[in-house]
């Protein structure tokens, strides 16, 4: 088992030194666009820990204190993340506008 | 690394649909309320497997590591607002005169009575709601190309500018009155004279907004 930055397993994976990797969703989508197979996800593997749903692994961090005198100012902003969530989950014309500021703004590597 | 495109991007169509699937899977869909309860579950789990040397000193989930936005707040702030113009009416009302400013009570008395007699609902509220909704259109139709022609191109900006500082600072009611001495008193000048009221803001926003778009032109 070999542990390493996310990038350089994927681009290990793409050059075909290593069979299979843990990793995270986005290099392991972009691992999918070059033809490899998704075998399991986290989601997958909850119900065994007696886990009822999928469960967010990520997300924002702040200091308590600082909530509790700000608490408008993050209602507002994960109202407005929860809203653009919301877009990208039903909309798929945003995904193409998405596509086309990314081959614009994304340098080849 | 060698790669020969971005890690992060989607260049070609299915490429793109692999992301926006994987995407929206990870998108949370449940409550915070059920999200923590299965994050105790599962840092139990890890507890039971890795002890203190896996999750630190904890035996539970820190109560406090989820937090509880109030997005019912936000739509009261909204109210508490309306309320309060409704309030401030109401009490400026009690001091002068009904003559001078009514107040909602009373204007909301009438409302109901006509709208009980016939008189307001329908008929002359609908007319009125019908001559709005046609010099919205034609403002927002013809503002709206205005506005991206002035915004993409530096030529028809230059051009339209001073017609667009004249009519933004020609009163209403100069425009209201021209166009019953043009059009005569008919239905026709009426609305053109409300639609070229509202065409200059519309042209003013649509350019603003045109000019500063940077994001999926």
């Amino acid at each position: 088992m070999v542990y390493g930055s996310p990038a350089l397993l994927a681009g290990k994976m793409i050059q075909g030194e290593f069979d299979a990797t843990l990793t995270y969703w986005n290099f392991s989508t972009q691992l999918e666009t070059r033809g490899f197979r998704q075998v399991v996800r986290i989601d997958d593997l909850l119900p065994d820990f007696g886990v009822a749903g999928p469960l967010s692994m990520i997300g924002y961090v702040f200091d308590e204190a600082w909530a509790a005198t700000h608490r408008h100012t993050i209602d507002r902003f994960l109202d407005a993340s929860q809203k653009a969530k919301q877009i990208l989950l039903t909309s798929d014309a945003e995904w193409e506008r998405i596509a086309r500021w990314w081959a614009r703004t994304t340098p080849q590597l | 690394m060698g790669a020969d495109r971005p890690l992060v991007g989607a260049h070609d169509a299915s490429a793109l649909k692999i992301y926006r699937d994987r995407y929206r899977q990870g998108i949370p869909s449940r409550s915070v309320d059920a999200e923590e309860n299965d994050a105790r579950i599962l840092y139990r789990v890890l507890f039971t497997l890795g002890g203190s040397a896996l999750v630190g000193q904890g035996t539970e989930l820190a109560p406090g590591t989820f937090y509880r936005p109030n997005f019912y707040k936000l739509t009261m702030v909204r109210l508490i607002s309306l309320i309060l113009l409704l309030a401030i009416w109401w009490l400026i009302s009690q001091f002068v005169e009904p003559q001078i400013l009514p107040g909602p009570e009373r204007v909301l008395g009438v409302i109901a009575a006509q709208m009980r007699s016939g008189d307001l609902l329908l008929s002359q509220l609908g007319v009125t709601l019908a001559r709005v909704l046609a010099a919205f259109t034609i403002a927002m139709a013809a503002g709206t190309a205005i506005g991206l022609l002035m915004g993409r191109v530096k030529l028809a900006d230059r051009l339209g500018d001073p017609w667009l500082i004249v009519l933004l600072n020609l009163p209403a009611l100069v425009i209201i009155v021209l166009a019953f001495i043009w059009g005569g008193l008919t239905e026709i000048a009426g609305v053109l004279a409300v639609a070229i009221n509202k065409l200059p803001n519309t042209v003013v926003t649509v350019r603003e907004g045109r000019t500063r778009a940077r994001f999926g032109s």
